[in-house]
């Protein structure tokens, strides 16, 4: 089929040669499922021969043949058949679908479709891309993945969050993070902690074993996506579990061990180098000189172990799986374990009825240090302290000289736990009650209780201050999710295929948090707040709410060659008041498979697939705070031990949703036998009613009022090309490179009035601008007079977050039992605020500098990028501005597996299915310009507009792990 | 067959039918219009507008420290770029801390606002006329105060005496000149003064504050208006205070900052572990497990005389580090912070009566040497009206170190060029209007002091 034009070449120029003995066979091609009708272009060819021939317009053909001859009749879609001639003169053939040449089966919203039938846009992330990442969390493993799926990890904190976009940021204070989905039901995601830790948040979606995970499916677009309605906007996760497999049980152990190490530390000033910066002299002999980092820096250990079966008996099929994952932190202080079970179980009564549940329960603990900003941090306190103090008195007794906390005090004696206690699960019943009528009926519930303890004892310097300091805060999550779903499916006349479903679902959503802080603990023994001498604050909060929504789609397709997909969703929630409660979200999408039509076959006939698709559709965004709506007074806002009640903010009652309006237009081809397999993709989003938090003016008490003001737009171009590049007997080498770009811009604001000095970086959403551009004043360099900063007037736009180009590249060899896998990820063109120099590169107190102070202004005619030491800083040098800006670009070695597979007869001697060990290593090596840690950072977590900006941010590992999987 | 159809439709609709699901309540807040009803739920009001106080950019922190940061009596010894900014009196308009600022007192106004419009419309039976005028007299008196706590850090100031709602022509409004802002506090300042209780209540506003603030605004009036009546009542509000209320000078000064309830206070906003503030993590130096932010100057330490008993008490050492001791409570944060304490009465007597050139200057000295004497000092004895004011300024800059007057008083008397060395031109006694606000209402009269 795919190299027909040298067929017919062929043709002419064999049959000149050929005679006698031969016959003429002829006949009408024809499609069994399409009433027969018949089939232009389908492929004859003698088997064994270059002989053949194509059928015309009418389906017919005529060859020349032996009598014995085997003729090979094939046509893309449909099986191939091989008909031996055996004298015949007449050879009509009817053509069957072939249903495995569709694709392979992904999950899609509310069910399943083959891959080539898709008109929307979704990307899908299989098991094998799971299977070798060391860092075991979801979000981890979609990184770079997937084309138009942006994720950054905000730190290197053990079981920290990571900033997911899908393509792009389509809010700006509504939330940007995608809905994940779980075996069809959404899932508690987000960071639930209540002790502060700046950007070292936590993340639910952090309790989920990868391992669990069969595949993931990320719905781009608004086709795709729309039936998840009011949250769709940013794209939607859907996870599917692992199920049980009829008759044949498998079990598989899996390990892995390795080491993490800081990648790349910063060069701080020694004591020596100290003192000649501050014009002093050492007070000791031998002088002090204490490197900070490495006394909280330490290469630290990592280890996954798991085990898992599934198999099936009769009509019931199971998986069950169990895990442990320890990571201790580089960071003196901080580890993170996690326990996982998994059990899905699937039984069949009887033809028309199936039922099945699924558990997931796990428990976690993080160990964290407070991050970042805080003056109780180890990694920022051990940037910033200088190197003239020594750890310890002479009596043993940590040494606090100096503005800034003994890091290793913090590190060794601060207490700060999370304990993270979920439980999901799930029960369905599937039933047939009519033929092509299923009822599905799906109820599950989501647990999420989180526990945290903190304890800062008198040896530290925050401790000491109060006499030890204790916290207890208790997060209770639970979500409870109904789907029920009307399904029909059926074929008429061989060629219209429908797919259609009316669905029902609520969703409730209770909160319940308290939080303790006690001071003056008799000793550091006592721990938790009974024992405290005063409760200094208190509190125990509600919060409820609910979803409730109808949706509906119909999918269909005439003779898998013209696909049409409808969908609509009708969401009503409780964060908007009565008028405004429903949203109405509908899309629409076409496909057209043009490599099934004869016209375009004979022109381009070395297509194996050619798939054009565009949608068009709405989808919503329902991320503000509860009952903004609402002209409230809250409690709480005492005075002298007596309650006080006061307003909590302006009302907006013609709140509503934000609504996107998505289109796509994207092409599939495969060549080459499908050894090049492409998908292109072009989309333009443009969101309305931007939920936002407009600011008013201050003097009306309030800074700012829930509104749905602005517009904005995401366009972008995503490519994925995923390519054999050779193959022989022994040898194969794939490649898969994804690429995005995505172009953000603010359309309109409240009276396009700009939103400025967000975060430390000064972060600012200005019409006209991508969202979170960073704006101050321009640097010129420093004068070389007065070795002061020469600077714009005028603030203005001096950096951009937000990268020109993003992607991923997968190289995979496999030669013999020997694979190896290279990962790379990049970013491109965006820029990164360096905060930490504010601080590190300052040159105006005591906090410690980075060795290229070393090169400042010293004396008039220097001529240098570093300005004058000044404790006064009369010029503010250190003001917001492009000083501290640097590229962020990186091209970055994220993971590189050598894996090496047991010959299966050698283990099968032993028991074992299949053995498999590798090496595998992580972050290995970083391409960048930026001189911080890491140039993947966010310092303020995963919020919406303060972006891009480094501030003591912990740096994330380089590791690397020995695994071995054992399949029994 | 047809019959499961509607089966199963029927049970769709009925799980549909959960429509009151959404109708869900919040836990921690109530309807505004259901918030005030009766005499209990205005005390609870006025409680808030208290709480709204004791906010760090108010009383709780950066409106105390810069009112003598930005003088001579505190300099910048921490991380805070933006009190450096206020140090160095080269204060840019996206300073987070002036926002702090104008926003704390702002919300404060609000909170006032909304409960004094919402008492007279509750039930006669469920709070008599009284209560009240009452209730609206402390509302009001506080509202003078906000208003006047922001025109002396930022002239010309929008004026709040309604509640808000989110109508453009209600949010956005402009700046007003110092004499309507002027006239606004004393209107209000006539009616507290009118209604408001006489007792003392530790912590809570009485007729005395009102009393106190009438005689600090006066003064300040003085200067701004050229007015020699303002003296006047300056004069003789601040005598009432000294006079009328059972107050007097604490006769240990020590006192003053060690466990509150002093007999001197005429208003003082009330902390407590709950309701803490942070001023001594801010002057304590890192030893004492502070931050050390601010640290009063040499100069400043220098200036008091050997016998001052006031400079042990107001400044501690820790090795060589110096720093404002009048807040101690590092642990919990909860030092009181005074608004009006008597001395202060007596030194605005003082010098409302040497402006005036009044030829009784042994009551001018009386009051001088109240201060002096309980500070351990010898009494003046000069009959020199320049040498008395000068006198007066230096008792204030003594006394009230690290309560937030020190930047009020050179501004006020028009010193603070000549005082302070980083102040060189008239733009810098004024802070900048914040820029957020600047951006967010575009009224015309909404414009940024010169300079900025």
């Amino acid at each position: 089929m795919k190299n027909e034009v040298f067929l017919c070449l062929a043709l002419l120029f064999s049959s000149i040669g050929l005679f006698a003995q031969q016959i003429t066979v002829e006949g009408t091609v024809t499609s069994v499922m399409e009433d027969n009708i018949s089939l232009p272009g389908v492929t004859i060819m003698v088997k064994g021969t270059s002989r053949g021939t194509i059928t015309d317009m009418n389906g017919r053909y005529e060859i020349n043949v032996n009598p014995n001859d085997t003729l090979e009749f094939s046509f893309v879609g449909m099986v191939t058949q091989a008909i031996p001639v055996e004298g015949r003169t007449t050879i009509n053939v009817g053509m069957e679908m072939d249903v495995a040449s569709l694709g392979e089966v992904v999950v899609v919203g509310y069910g399943t479709e083959s891959s080539r039938l898709i008109s929307g846009s979704l990307g899908v992330v299989g098991e094998e891309a799971i299977r070798d990442t060391p860092l075991r969390t979801v979000d981890g493993v979609l990184q770079g993945r997937s084309a138009g799926v942006q994720i950054s990890q905000n730190s290197g904190t053990p079981g920290a969050g990571t900033t997911v976009r899908i393509r792009g940021s389509s809010s700006i204070s509504a939330g940007n993070e995608p809905l994940y989905v779980i075996d069809g039901v959404p899932m508690i995601t987000g960071d639930y902690g209540q002790v502060g830790f700046s950007g070292q948040g936590i993340n639910a979606l952090s309790d989920l074993n990868p391992n669990d995970i069969e595949s993931i499916t990320v719905l781009k677009d608004a086709s795709a996506a729309a039936i998840y309605g009011a949250r769709a906007t940013n794209g939607v996760v859907l996870i599917t579990t692992k199920r049980g497999q009829m008759d044949v049980t498998e079990i598989n152990f899996s390990t892995s061990l390795g080491i993490q190490q800081l990648e790349n530390r910063l060069e701080m000033l020694n004591a020596e180098q100290w003192h000649e910066y501050r014009g002093t002299e050492p007070t000791e002999a031998p002088p002090v000189d204490t490197d900070w980092l490495d006394e909280i820096l330490s290469p630290a250990p990592i280890a996954n172990y798991e085990l898992s079966a599934r198999g099936g008996v009769g009509e019931t099929r199971f998986f069950v799986s169990g895990s442990y994952f320890n990571q201790e932190g580089i960071v003196l202080g901080t580890s993170y374990e996690r326990l996982n079970s998994r059990l899905n179980l699937d039984h069949r009564v009887n033809d028309r009825l199936e039922i099945g549940a699924g558990f997931g329960v796990s428990y976690s603990l993080n160990n964290r240090v407070e991050g970042d900003a805080s003056l109780n941090a180890p990694l920022p306190m051990a940037i910033s302290r200088p190197p003239i103090y020594p750890i310890y008195n002479e009596d043993g007794t940590y040494n606090e000289d100096g503005f800034y906390a003994n890091p290793v005090a913090i590190g060794n004696e601060a207490i700060n736990e999370a304990h993270s206690y979920r439980t999901q699960g799930n029960a369905f019943l599937d039933y047939i009650f009519l033929k092509n009528f299923t009822f599905k009926t799906k109820w599950s519930f989501d647990y999420l209780s989180l526990r945290e303890h903190s304890y800062d004892p008198i040896t530290t310097r925050q401790g000491a201050r109060s006499n030890g300091i204790g916290l207890e805060a208790q997060n209770n999550v639970l979500n409870l999710v109904s789907n029920n779903l009307l399904q029909y499916i059926n074929t008429f006349a061989d060629a219209h295929n429908v797919n259609a479903l009316l669905g029902y679902s609520f969703e409730i959503f209770q909160r319940r948090n308290s939080f303790i802080r006690g001071v003056d603990f008799p000793n550091e023994n006592f721990q938790y707040v009974s024992d405290a001498a005063t409760i200094t604050s208190a509190y125990a909060n509600a919060l409820d709410r609910s979803i409730n929504s109808y949706f509906g789609q119909l999918r269909y397709n005439y003779n898998f060659k013209y696909i049409l997909s409808l969908s609509a969703r009708m969401d009503g929630s409780s964060k908007f008041s009565e008028e405004n409660r429903y949203g109405f979200f509908p899309a629409a999408s076409v496909a057209w498979r043009m490599h099934e039509e004869a016209f375009f076959r004979q022109t381009f006939d070395f297509f194996d697939e050619f798939r054009l698709r565009v949608s068009y559709g709405l989808t919503g965004n329902d991320g503000i705070p509860d009952y903004a709506f609402m002209s409230l007074f809250r409690g709480g806002l005492n005075y002298m031990g007596q309650s006080g009640i006061a307003p909590v903010q302006l009302p907006n009652p013609d709140l509503k949703w934000e609504t996107t309006t998505q289109f796509n237009a994207g092409m599939n081809f495969a060549l080459m036998g499908e050894r090049i397999d492409v998908t292109f993709d072009y989309y333009n989003n443009h969101t309305k009613d931007l939920l936002f938090s407009r600011p008013v003016s201050i003097t009306s008490g309030f800074s700012s009022i829930t509104s749905n003001i602005g517009e904005l737009e995401n366009r972008g171009v995503e490519v994925t090309l995923k390519t054999v590049n050779l193959e022989t007997n022994d040898f194969q080498w794939t490649s898969n490179l994804n690429f995005s770009r995505n172009r953000n811009k603010v359309l309109s604001l409240y009276r396009d009035q700009p939103l400025d000095n967000l975060g430390r970086a000064s972060n600012s959403v200005r019409v006209g601008e991508p969202i979170g551009i960073f704006y101050g004043y321009k640097s010129y360099g420093v004068d070389p007079t007065t070795g002061d900063i020469v600077f714009s007037q005028e603030r203005m736009k001096i950096g951009d977050p937000n990268p020109d180009f993003t992607g991923g590249f997968t190289n995979n060899f496999f030669y013999g039992p020997f694979e190896l896998n290279i990962f790379l990820q990049f970013s491109y063109g965006n820029d990164i605020y360096n905060g930490s120099l504010m601080f590190i590169e300052s040159m105006k107190g005591e906090d410690n500098q980075t060795t290229r102070i070393l090169d400042r202004w010293r004396e008039p005619g220097d001529i240098t990028y570093m300005p004058r030491a000044t404790t006064a800083d009369p010029n503010l040098n250190n003001r917001i501005s492009s000083r501290f800006i640097e590229d962020g670009s990186y091209l970055r070695i994220k993971n590189l597996t050598l894996g090496y597979n047991l010959s299966p007869g050698a283990v099968e001697r032993i028991g074992i299915r299949n053995a498999r060990v590798y090496v595998t290593g992580q972050n290995l090596l970083t391409f960048t310009n930026y001189t911080g840690m890491d140039p993947e950072v966010n310092y303020a977590g995963d919020a919406n507009l303060i972006r891009g900006t480094d501030f003591f941010t912990y740096p994330q590992t380089r590791s690397i792990s020995v695994g071995i999987n054992v399949g029994l | 067959m047809k019959k499961s159809i509607i089966l199963f439709a029927l049970l769709i609709w009925g799980l549909s039918a959960c429509e009151d699901l959404l109708d869900t309540q919040p836990y921690h807040s109530i309807p505004s219009n259901e918030a005030i009803t009766d005499a209990k739920d205005v005390a609870r009001a006025i409680n808030g507008c208290y709480s709204a106080m004791q906010s760090v950019g108010y009383y709780a922190r950066h409106y105390i420290i810069f009112g003598d940061l930005a003088a001579d009596n505190l300099r910048w010894t921490g991380t805070h770029d933006g009190y450096d900014q206020v140090n160095n009196n080269n204060i840019l308009a996206d300073n987070v801390y002036v926002e702090s600022i104008w926003s704390s007192i702002y919300i404060a106004l609000n909170r006032v606002n909304n409960t004094l419009a919402a008492i007279p419309g509750i039930d006669p039976e469920l709070m008599d006329d009284t209560s009240k005028n009452r209730a609206m007299a402390e509302l009001r008196f506080l509202r003078a105060l906000h208003h006047y706590n922001l025109m002396r850090l930022f002239g010309p100031i929008p004026i709040r005496t309604m509640p808000a709602t989110a109508a453009d022509a209600d949010l956005n409004i402009p700046r007003e000149s110092l004499e309507t802002v002027l006239d606004q506090v004393y209107d209000d300042l006539d009616y507290a003064m009118e209604h408001m209780t006489e007792q003392i209540i530790q912590g809570r506003a009485s007729k005395a504050a009102a009393q106190a603030l009438k005689a600090r605004v006066s003064l300040h009036d003085y200067f701004i208006g050229g007015n020699s009546s303002r003296l006047d009542e300056a004069i003789s509000h601040a005598s009432a205070v000294i006079n009328d209320y059972g107050l007097g000078l604490d006769p240990d000064f020590a006192n003053l900052f060690s466990d509150g309830g002093s007999n001197e206070s005429v208003f003082e906003l009330a902390f407590n572990e709950q309701e803490d503030n942070r001023l001594s993590f801010y002057f304590f130096p890192t030893a004492l497990s502070g931050r050390y932010e601010v640290a009063p100057p040499q100069e400043f330490i220098d200036s008091f005389s050997e016998d001052d008993l006031r400079k042990d008490v107001s400044i501690g050492f820790e090795g060589d580090d110096p720093f404002g001791n009048k807040y101690t409570d590092i642990q919990t944060g909860t030092d009181n912070v005074y608004i009006f304490r008597l001395a202060e009465m007596h030194l605005i007597r003082a010098e409302a009566m040497i402006l005036k050139e009044d030829a009784d200057l042994d009551q001018i000295r009386e009051d001088i040497n109240a201060i002096r004497e309980r500070a351990g000092l010898l009494p003046v004895t000069t009959s020199n009206y320049p040498a008395l004011l000068q006198e007066v300024e230096v008792q204030r800059q003594k006394e009230f170190a690290f309560e937030g007057h020190r930047w009020f008083d050179l501004v006020r008397t028009s010193r603070a060029i000549e005082v302070l060395e980083n102040v060189t031109s008239e733009n810098q006694l004024l802070f900048p209007i914040p820029l957020s606000e600047i951006l967010a209402n575009d009224h015309e009269g909404m414009y940024q002091n010169e300079g900025y």
